[in-house]
């Protein structure tokens, strides 16, 4: 055997779990070997050093120093009794505190409409019918706007008194209605939202409007009132007069129906959409080419807001949607209007470019003499060439 | 052992006086795995009281597989490891106070083991027992910590093999090579000192 192998076994050696020919063999080794005995010999030394040093006895009243650790509560066990303890009083307290959080955040709930409003937009969205419902397409006779469901309900009752406000219900149900709508108008146009309690859609502000007339007048009285949509308007006034619904328009000021006067757009003002609102509310629905919306809100801009700078270009694009509608004599009206109240305008060639077209469209031959006079007063402007190439190829 | 059984259960059912015999019982055993591994005796006294007070709180894990004294053995030695290798981590100064210091020379004598390392003149008093003892124990906290754990578990607490394997769940092949590693690189180290005995 050689000495790194009896070298390897010092440990087993040592601990005496040698036995049989390797401890044999071993223990010869060792009585030859003069280099391995030393070296064990220095092996039990060191062992039997590291074994002297023994045990240590901690100090006095280690234990019990150790039994106080174990009763001390931790800091968070404190956090925890103090918290809780005694129970019979901390748990009525956490429970009234907690009744009373729960109803402050159901009272700023309630009178938060940006909360409320909040929840509505950002839940489940509404079934595809109820998106659909708010504003269908009027047929070309009869009027523009199918009446709202609020409308029904209210006709049901004609003769009664308009309530102070409508049933809570009702109201919550045209929110609903009206959100997914919202959402669609308000998010891609980035300005800033209307008042909180003005809904946006026009059932929404139909209803709002129903909401804040004067209560208990009855409709009678109110409809003696509220001129007609045909008495009331002027030069510009859209060709159908016919109220699009009996009860509720009546009772509640309808500036889009029937232009109402200056002063009566005044006194609505706060209860109506802004005219920035209106005004970029058509604009959106034009530009997304729902027409008949946009119709409906350049109307009640220009009723509601005669004042405005943009009432020319107002009339100029609600005369093209009634084009984009294929409602042509109604755009001739639009055009013809917007021509007379604002002959100083920038927008009279355009006007005139588009009258003479829409003339024609109707079969009308005196569209040719209306582009004739637009390529002879206005002979710079950028309708003029358009209006050359019409009259080469439609008034030869 | 039985009795450490019953004494278990009943600190398991919160009684402090039951843990408080048991901490009686073995507490010579975990302070001086603490003192050997760390040579300082306040330091020794804080991480046998932690160890102790994790093995308090760890009853209910407890299943009485093995006996206690394993189980308490094995916690002991994972917590040196682990707070031994936690204080390597954590500068230097942060592992003590002034007096902890003070307290620590004078219980290793590093400086001591230092000039007979380097071969400075050793004076026969300090090949005296309690001087040799204080060498021992400086040259043992020179050894790697798994080295010097299974040696003070061997040597100076006196397990079996099989009951270091236990607790440091290593195999008994694992225990036996890494036992005479440390004891080689022990006699290495203590030879010099040892000679002129």
């Amino acid at each position: 055997m050689k000495c790194d192998q009896v070298r390897q076994a010092f440990s087993d050696l040592y601990d005496e779990r040698l036995s049989g020919p390797p401890l044999v063999t071993i223990t010869q080794h060792l009585a030859t070997c003069q280099d391995c005995r030393a070296e064990w010999t220095d092996f039990r030394k060191a062992m039997l050093a590291v074994s002297d040093l023994g045990g240590a006895e901690p100090s006095l009243g280690f234990a019990a120093r150790v039994r106080q650790r174990i009763e001390t509560p931790t800091r968070f066990q404190r956090f925890l009794h103090g918290f809780f303890f005694p129970l019979r009083v901390k748990v009525p307290i956490q429970a009234l505190a907690l009744l009373l959080v729960a109803f402050a955040g159901v009272l700023l709930y309630q009178r938060s409409p940006e909360l409320r409003r909040g929840t509505e937009l950002y839940s489940a969205p509404a079934p595809p019918a109820a998106r659909e419902a708010p504003v269908t397409r009027p047929a070309p006779a009869g009027p523009p706007v199918t009446k709202p469901p609020a409308e029904e309900r209210l006709q049901t009752t004609p003769s009664e008194p308009v309530p102070a406000s409508p049933p809570r219900a009702a109201l919550e149900g045209e929110r609903d209605r009206a959100a997914p709508a919202f959402r669609e108008e308000v998010k891609p146009l980035e300005k800033p939202a209307p008042p909180a309690d003005v809904p946006k859609t026009e059932e929404a502000v139909r209803e709002n409007r129903a909401k804040t007339a004067e209560p208990d007048v009855p409709v009678g009285r109110l409809r003696q009132v509220a001129p007609p949509a045909a008495e009331s308007g002027g030069p510009g006034a859209p060709s159908q007069p016919a109220p699009r619904a009996s009860a509720v328009p009546q009772a509640a000021p309808k500036p889009r129906e029937a232009p109402a006067s200056g002063k009566e757009a005044q006194t609505s003002a706060g209860q109506l959409r802004s005219a920035d609102e209106l005004y970029f509310d058509a604009l959106a629905d034009s530009a997304r080419q729902r027409y008949d919306r946009s119709i409906e809100d350049f109307r009640a801009f220009i009723a509601e807001h005669p004042g405005d700078t943009r009432v020319p270009e107002a009339r100029l694009r609600l005369a093209d949607a009634y084009v984009a509608e294929r409602r042509q004599a109604e755009a001739v009206q639009e055009y013809e209007t917007l021509i007379r109240d604002f002959p100083g305008s920038p927008l009279l060639p355009a006007a005139l470019f588009k009258l003479g077209q829409a003339r024609l469209d109707l079969g009308d031959r005196s569209g040719c003499q209306v582009l004739r006079d637009l390529t002879t007063r206005y002979p710079q402007a950028a309708e003029a060439a358009p209006a050359r190439q019409t009259l080469a190829v439609r008034c030869p | 052992m039985d009795e450490d059984r019953s004494l278990v259960d009943r600190a398991r059912a919160g009684d402090t006086q039951a843990f408080e015999t048991l901490v009686r019982r073995y507490q010579r055993w975990v302070f001086t795995l603490a003192l050997r591994m760390l040579g300082d005796r306040a330091e020794a006294e804080d991480m046998a009281q932690e160890i102790l007070l994790k093995a308090y709180r760890g009853l209910g894990r407890f299943k009485g597989a093995s006996r206690f004294s394993t189980w308490l053995y094995s916690i002991a030695s994972h917590h040196c490891l682990n707070s031994l290798q936690a204080r390597r981590r954590r500068p230097a100064s942060s592992s003590g106070g002034a007096m902890r210091s003070q307290a620590r020379a004078e219980e290793d004598s590093p400086t001591a083991v230092d000039q007979l390392a380097n071969g400075a003149p050793r004076a026969d008093a300090m090949l005296e027992r309690a001087e040799l003892a204080r060498v021992v124990q400086a040259e043992l906290r020179n050894l790697r910590a798994d080295h010097r754990l299974i040696l003070i578990l061997r040597d100076i607490q006196g397990l079996s093999y099989e009951e270091i394997a236990d607790a440091l769940r290593l195999e008994l092949g694992t225990v036996r090579s890494r036992l005479h590693r440390a004891r080689m690189e022990m006699k290495t180290r203590l030879t010099p000192y040892l000679k002129s005995e």
